[in-house]
C-alpha cells in the first residue's frame, strides 16, 4: 500500500511539472505582453508532430528533440512577428479570436499534412519500461526521466529568472510592463524574445508528452485550456505562480482520480458514488480555481514573478 | 493522407443557389444520400465508410444491382445541426428517400427520426443505437452494422472463450462508455475486480494504470475509442504490469496496431469482420480496396461495402424503382447479396443476426503488429431487444 | 465605411428580411431555408444575449454555451419527463406547455448566471475570461457524466413542445414563433440601452473605477447583466432544443462558446441586431466551407484572421450607425 501511495504521488509530480513545461512560457507571455495566447496549444501540437516525423525519419529520439524545440522556436518567432505584434493593443477579445482562429488553421494545416489517424510515435528504448526503485515499487523510465527534466527545467528557469539581466528585465516587465518599458528597456526585441522561448517550451513539452500520447490534430486544446486555468491559479506572469499552481493541480487531479472514488465507495452506495466521484473528479480542478479565485480574485503568486 | 480523391458534393452551395425542383422519373438514377463524418477528429471512420461504398458503386461502373445510382455524399463534421440542414436540403430539395452513412451517435439521434417521419428508409450503417432498437423500432429502419451492445457483448464473449477468470473495466464517463460496459458485465462469466471510469477524451492515465498495477488483473475491458485508447495502451505498455490481455471490441483496428506497435500486442478485438476471413466476397473487396486506396480497409469500410451491396440487392429486386417503400422495404429485408461477412440476415428489429471472431495481435514479415482473426466467438448473433420489437 | 442609415432603417430592414424569408424560400422552391433560417435566428438570440455581456458591459465572457445548453437540457428533460407520464397533469404542464418550459429554461439558466457571475465578478479582463470558461468547461463534464438524460449522446425530444396548447411543430410555424422571440429580444435590448440601466453598463464598459466613484453598485449591475444574458441564452437554448428535438452536452463546449464570441464580434458589439447578422454570416460560411472541402477549418481560421485584422467593426456597422 505504501508503494502505492508513493506511486500515485509520482504521478501527482510528474503530471504537475509536465504541465509546468507547458505553463511557464505561456504565464510569461501573457503576463510580460498582456497578450492572451490561445494558440499555444498548437505549438504543443507541433512540437509533437515534429518529433514523430523526425524521429521516424532519423531513427533518432534526440534529434527529433532538437528538431522539435528548433521548430517551434522558430514558429513561435515568425507569429510573434507577423501576427501577435499586432494584437498587443487590440483587447482580449481580438486576441482572443485572432489566436482562435491560428488554432483552426494549424489543426486543419496538419490534418492536411499528416492525415486523420493518430500517428506512430516510439519511445526509445534505452528509456523505455519500468526502473526498478525497490523490491516492490518500480515506476516507468520515461516518466522518471520527465520528472528529471521537469525539476532541471524549473532550476534552470529559476536561475535566469533571478540572476540574469535578461530575466529580470522580464520579470519586471512581466508584472510592470509600463515602467519597464519607461525605463528604456527594448521591450520589442525581449518581447520576440520571450514569446519565441515560450513557443519552445510549449514545443519542449508536446515533444515529452508525444511518446506517451495520441499524436492527433487538436491534442493541444484541450490541454490549453488546463494551462491557463494553471496560470490564473498562480498568477498570471508569475513563473513561480505557474510552477506551484502547476503542482497542485497535478496533486488535485491525481487525488480526484484515485483517492475520491475509493473514499466515496467506501461510504456511500454503489452507483451514488460513482456519478459523484466522476462529477467531482473531473471538475476537480476548476473547483481548485474558483475556490483560489474566491480567496485571491489574483491567483496566489500575483504581482511577483 | 492528402486531399481525398473525390470531393464530396457542394450540397449547400449547389442546392442555395439552383432553383427549381428536381423531377424524378424512371429512368434518372436512384439519389441515395450518404450524410457522414469525414471532417474533424472522427472523421476517418467516414472516410472509410464513403471511399467503401464508393468502391462499390464503381464495381459496376456507377449502378448497384444493374440500377444506377446518384451518390449524394455530405459531411456532417459531426455536428447535428449541420447533418439536419443537410438532411432538410436533401429531402426536400433532391427529394431523397433512402439514406445511409451516418456514424456517429449523436448525428443519428438528431436527425434519423424525422428521416423516418417523412417516411424515408434509413440504413444504419455504424452502431445502431439503444435508443432506436427495440420498442424503439421503425419498420423503414436498419441496421447493417451491428446493434448498440454488441461490441461489449462480443468482448465478453472473447473473454470467456480466452478463460480470462477475472479483470478490470475501464471506460469514459459518457453513455456510450457505461453502455458498453454494461453490455459486457452481462455477457462476462468471471468476475470483475474493479470498474475504472474516466473522464472523456482524458489523455493521462498514470493514476488508472498505478490502480491496476495494485489489483493485478489478469486482463481488462477497455472501451476507449480514437485518440483515447492509443495513449492508454502507450503509457500501460511503459508500467510494470506483463502480458495481460486487453479486451477492445471494435475500438482497436490494424491503423491502430499499426501505429501504436508492440503496446497493442495484447489486444483482443472482436469484430463481425476482419480483413483476413475467408470467403470469396471478403477477399474480393479485400484485394480491390488495397489496390484502390492503398490501405487495408477496417470493418467500417466493410460495413460501408455491405450495405452498398445490400442496397444493390434491393433496387435489383424493385427494379430501381423506390416509390413502393413497402417494396423497397421487403426487398432490404430479404438481405439477397453477398456480404463479406458470409452470413448476413436481419434480426426481428431490423438489425443483423451475425457471427462475431475475435482478434488477437501479432507482428508480420516487415515488423508491424497486425491483428488477425482468432476464431469465432459468438455464432448468429442479434439484439438482445429484438422481440421487444412490434411494427 | 460610410454610415449610409440610421439604425432604425437598419433595423427595419433586418425585421422585413426575417418576415419575407419563407416566402422568398417557397417561391424559390429552398423551402429547407427555412430550417437554416430558424436555426440562424434562435443561435441569433443567444448571440445578442452574449452581447449584453460582452458589448454592452465589456466583459469578456467565454462560458455564454453553459447558459445554451443549461437552457436546452431544461427543456429537453421536461419534455421526456412529460412525455413518460402523461397521466400527472402538472409535468404536462412544465413540461409540454411551451409557455412555462421556456421561461423555466430561461430562468434555470438566469439562475447559473447569477452563480457563475457571483464569483466570476470577483475578478475582470483575462481572468474573467478564464473563469467563465472554467465554469463552462465544469457543468459540460457534469452533463456529459450524467447517465440518465443521455450522457455524451444526449436527450431526445419526442415532439416539440405546445404553445398555449396549440401545436407548434410545423416548420413554417415554428420559424414565425422563433422570430417572433428574436424580434422581441431585439427590441427589448434596445430599450434597455437606452435605459439607465444600459447606460450605467455603457459606463461601466469604459471605465468602471470612474462609474464606482459616480456612486453606482457597479457589480450588481453587471451581476443583473450577466443573469440577463445567461437566460437569454438558456432561452435560446430552448428553442434549439424544440427545433433539433435532439440536446446534447456539444451544446456546453467550449468551442461553441468560441462560436458564439466569434459570432458577436462579427456581427458588431453593442449593437441590438448585430448579434443575428454575426450568426447569419457565421452558419452560412461555415456551411459553405464544408460543402467545399472537408479542411474548412483552415479556410474559416483564414477568414477570421482577415476579419480581426480589417476590423470593420463588425456587419452591423457597416450597415448603419451605432444602435
Amino acid at each position: 500500500m505504501a508503494a502505492f501511495a508513493f506511486e500515485q504521488s509520482l504521478n501527482a509530480i510528474q503530471l504537475g511539472l509536465t504541465l509546468f513545461l507547458l505553463t511557464a512560457g505561456l504565464t510569461l507571455t501573457f503576463g510580460f505582453m498582456g497578450v492572451i495566447n490561445l494558440a499555444h496549444g498548437s505549438v504543443y501540437m507541433i512540437g509533437a508532430y515534429v518529433l514523430a516525423a523526425v524521429s521516424l525519419r532519423t531513427g533518432s529520439f534526440l534529434i527529433g528533440i532538437a528538431a522539435a524545440l528548433l521548430t517551434t522556436g522558430i514558429i513561435g518567432l515568425l507569429l510573434e512577428l507577423s501576427l501577435v505584434r499586432r494584437l498587443y493593443r487590440r483587447g482580449h477579445l481580438d486576441q482572443v479570436l485572432a489566436t482562435f482562429a491560428v488554432i483552426l488553421i494549424a489543426n486543419g494545416l496538419t490534418t492536411w499534412l499528416f492525415g486523420r489517424q493518430p500517428i506512430q510515435l516510439d519511445i526509445p528504448s534505452y528509456l523505455s519500461g519500468p526502473l526498478r526503485l525497490t523490491a516492490d515499487l518500480s515506476y516507468p523510465k520515461y516518466r522518471a526521466f520527465l520528472i528529471a527534466l521537469g525539476v532541471a527545467i524549473a532550476v534552470l528557469l529559476h536561475i535566469v529568472m533571478g540572476r540574469t539581466r535578461v530575466g529580470m528585465r522580464v520579470r519586471a516587465g512581466s508584472t510592470h510592463r509600463e515602467l519597464v518599458r519607461a525605463l528604456g528597456v527594448d521591450v520589442r526585441g525581449l518581447f520576440a524574445l520571450v514569446f519565441g522561448l515560450g513557443s519552445m517550451l510549449a514545443g519542449f513539452a508536446g515533444a515529452l508528452i508525444a511518446p506517451l500520447q495520441a499524436v492527433e490534430a487538436g491534442m493541444g486544446d484541450q490541454i490549453v485550456i488546463l494551462a491557463f486555468v494553471v496560470i490564473v491559479i498562480g498568477g498570471v506572469g508569475s513563473v513561480r505562480g505557474a510552477f506551484f499552481a502547476s503542482l497542485m493541480v497535478g496533486i488535485v487531479d491525481t487525488l480526484g482520480r484515485v483517492v475520491l472514488p475509493f473514499l466515496l465507495k467506501s461510504f456511500t452506495a454503489p452507483a451514488v458514488s460513482t456519478a459523484l466521484s466522476i462529477g467531482v473528479s473531473s471538475t476537480a480542478v476548476y473547483l481548485l480555481m474558483a475556490a483560489v479565485l474566491i480567496v485571491r480574485p489574483a491567483g496566489l503568486f500575483a504581482g511577483r514573478a | 493522407m492528402g486531399i481525398s480523391a473525390v470531393k464530396p458534393h457542394l450540397a449547400f452551395l449547389s442546392a442555395a443557389l439552383a432553383i427549381g425542383a428536381s423531377v424524378a422519373h424512371a429512368q434518372s438514377p436512384v439519389k441515395i444520400g450518404l450524410i457522414t463524418t469525414l471532417s474533424t477528429a472522427g472523421g476517418a471512420l467516414g472516410q472509410d465508410m464513403r471511399d467503401a461504398f464508393q468502391l462499390a458503386a464503381k464495381e459496376e461502373g456507377g449502378k448497384l444491382g444493374g440500377v444506377p445510382v446518384d451518390l449524394m455524399v455530405a459531411d456532417d463534421g459531426l455536428n447535428p445541426n449541420t447533418a439536419k440542414d443537410i438532411a432538410e436540403r436533401m429531402l426536400q430539395h433532391d427529394g431523397i428517400r433512402l439514406f445511409t452513412g451516418i456514424i456517429y451517435t449523436n448525428v443519428t439521434l438528431a436527425i434519423v427520426p424525422d428521416l423516418l417521419r417523412a417516411g424515408a428508409v434509413v440504413i444504419q450503417n455504424n452502431t445502431g443505437p439503444v435508443e432506436l432498437d427495440g420498442k424503439n423500432c421503425n419498420p423503414n429502419l436498419f441496421g447493417s452494422a451491428w446493434h448498440g451492445e454488441a461490441p461489449g457483448e462480443s468482448a465478453a464473449a472473447a473473454a470467456n472463450a480466452r478463460n480470462t477468470k477475472q479483470l478490470m473495466t475501464i471506460v469514459p464517463n459518457y453513455t456510450s462508455g457505461l453502455e458498453q460496459r454494461g453490455a459486457f458485465k452481462r455477457g462476462f462469466k468471471g468476475q470483475i475486480l474493479d470498474d475504472i471510469l474516466v473522464k472523456l477524451n482524458q489523455t493521462d492515465y498514470a493514476a488508472e494504470i498505478s490502480q491496476i498495477k495494485l489489483r493485478r488483473p489478469e486482463g481488462i475491458y477497455m472501451f476507449l475509442p480514437g485518440g483515447m485508447g492509443i495513449s492508454f495502451m502507450r503509457q500501460l505498455h511503459q508500467a510494470d504490469i506483463g502480458d495481460i490481455p486487453m479486451y477492445a471490441a471494435t475500438t482497436v483496428s490494424e491503423q491502430v496496431t499499426a501505429t501504436v506497435g508492440e503496446a497493442a500486442r495484447n489486444v483482443v478485438g472482436s469484430a463481425p469482420w476482419t480483413p483476413d476471413l475467408d470467403n470469396p466476397a471478403s477477399r474480393k473487396f479485400v484485394a480491390e480496396f488495397r489496390e484502390a486506396y492503398k490501405r487495408t480497409p477496417t470493418v467500417y469500410a466493410a460495413n460501408g461495402y455491405d450495405t452498398a451491396k445490400l442496397i444493390g440487392s434491393a433496387l435489383a429486386a424493385t427494379r430501381g424503382d423506390i416509390s413502393n417503400i413497402a417494396a423497397v422495404r421487403k426487398a432490404i429485408l430479404a438481405a439477397k447479396f453477398d456480404s463479406v461477412r458470409g452470413k448476413f440476415a436481419f434480426g426481428a428489429s431490423q438489425y443483423p443476426v451475425e457471427d462475431w471472431y475475435m482478434t488477437t495481435v501479432s507482428k508480420d514479415a516487415s515488423g508491424t503488429y497486425v491483428p488477425h482473426n482468432a476464431g469465432k466467438v459468438l455464432t448468429a448473433h442479434g439484439s438482445p431487444y429484438a422481440d421487444q420489437c412490434k411494427f | 465605411m460610410i454610415r449610409l442609415i440610421p439604425s432604425t432603417v437598419g433595423l427595419a430592414l433586418v425585421i422585413a428580411a426575417i418576415v419575407l424569408l419563407p416566402g422568398v424560400a417557397t417561391a424559390l422552391h429552398q423551402p429547407f431555408w427555412i430550417s437554416i433560417g430558424t436555426r440562424i435566428l434562435i443561435v441569433g438570440i443567444a448571440v445578442i444575449s452574449l452581447d449584453l455581456v460582452v458589448g454592452h458591459a465589456g466583459l469578456p465572457s467565454f462560458g455564454h454555451a453553459a447558459f445554451f445548453g443549461a437552457g436546452g437540457f431544461t427543456a429537453g428533460i421536461l419534455s421526456v419527463q412529460a412525455a413518460a407520464d402523461p397521466s400527472s397533469a402538472l409535468l404536462q404542464l412544465i413540461g409540454s406547455e411551451a409557455a412555462v418550459s421556456w421561461p423555466l429554461a430561461a430562468a434555470v439558466a438566469g439562475l447559473f448566471g447569477l452563480l457563475f457571475g457571483a464569483l466570476a465578478l470577483r475578478t475582470r479582463g483575462v481572468n474573467f475570461l478564464m473563469i467563465t470558461l472554467a465554469f463552462a468547461q465544469m457543468l459540460y463534464f457534469v452533463f456529459v457524466s450524467l447517465p440518465t438524460y443521455g450522457g455524451d449522446e444526449g436527450v431526445r425530444l419526442r415532439q416539440t413542445q405546445h404553445l398555449f396548447g396549440r401545436d407548434i411543430s410545423d416548420p413554417l410555424v415554428f420559424y414565425y414563433v422563433v422570430a417572433a422571440m428574436l424580434i422581441g429580444t431585439i427590441l427589448g435590448m434596445r430599450m434597455l440601452m437606452v435605459s439607465r440601466f444600459g447606460r450605467v453598463l455603457a459606463s461601466c464598459r469604459q471605465n468602471e473605477r470612474r462609474t464606482r466613484f459616480l456612486g453606482y453598485r457597479t457589480d450588481l449591475y453587471l451581476l443583473l447583466a450577466f443573469a440577463l444574458s445567461a437566460a437569454g441564452g438558456g432561452l435560446a437554448g430552448a428553442l434549439m432544443a424544440n427545433h433539433l428535438r435532439y440536446v446534447s452536452p456539444q451544446m456546453m463546449s467550449w468551442f461553441q462558446s468560441g462560436e458564439f464570441l466569434i459570432m458577436n464580434v462579427l456581427g458588431g458589439l453593442a449593437s441590438s441586431y448585430g448579434g443575428l447578422l454575426g450568426a447569419a454570416a457565421f452558419i452560412v460560411l461555415h456551411e459553405t466551407f464544408l460543402s467545399f472541402t472537408e479542411y474548412w477549418e483552415v479556410v474559416l481560421g483564414i477568414g477570421l484572421l482577415v476579419f480581426v485584422f480589417a476590423n470593420p467593426g463588425g456587419l452591423a456597422r457597416l450597415l448603419a450607425d451605432r444602435r
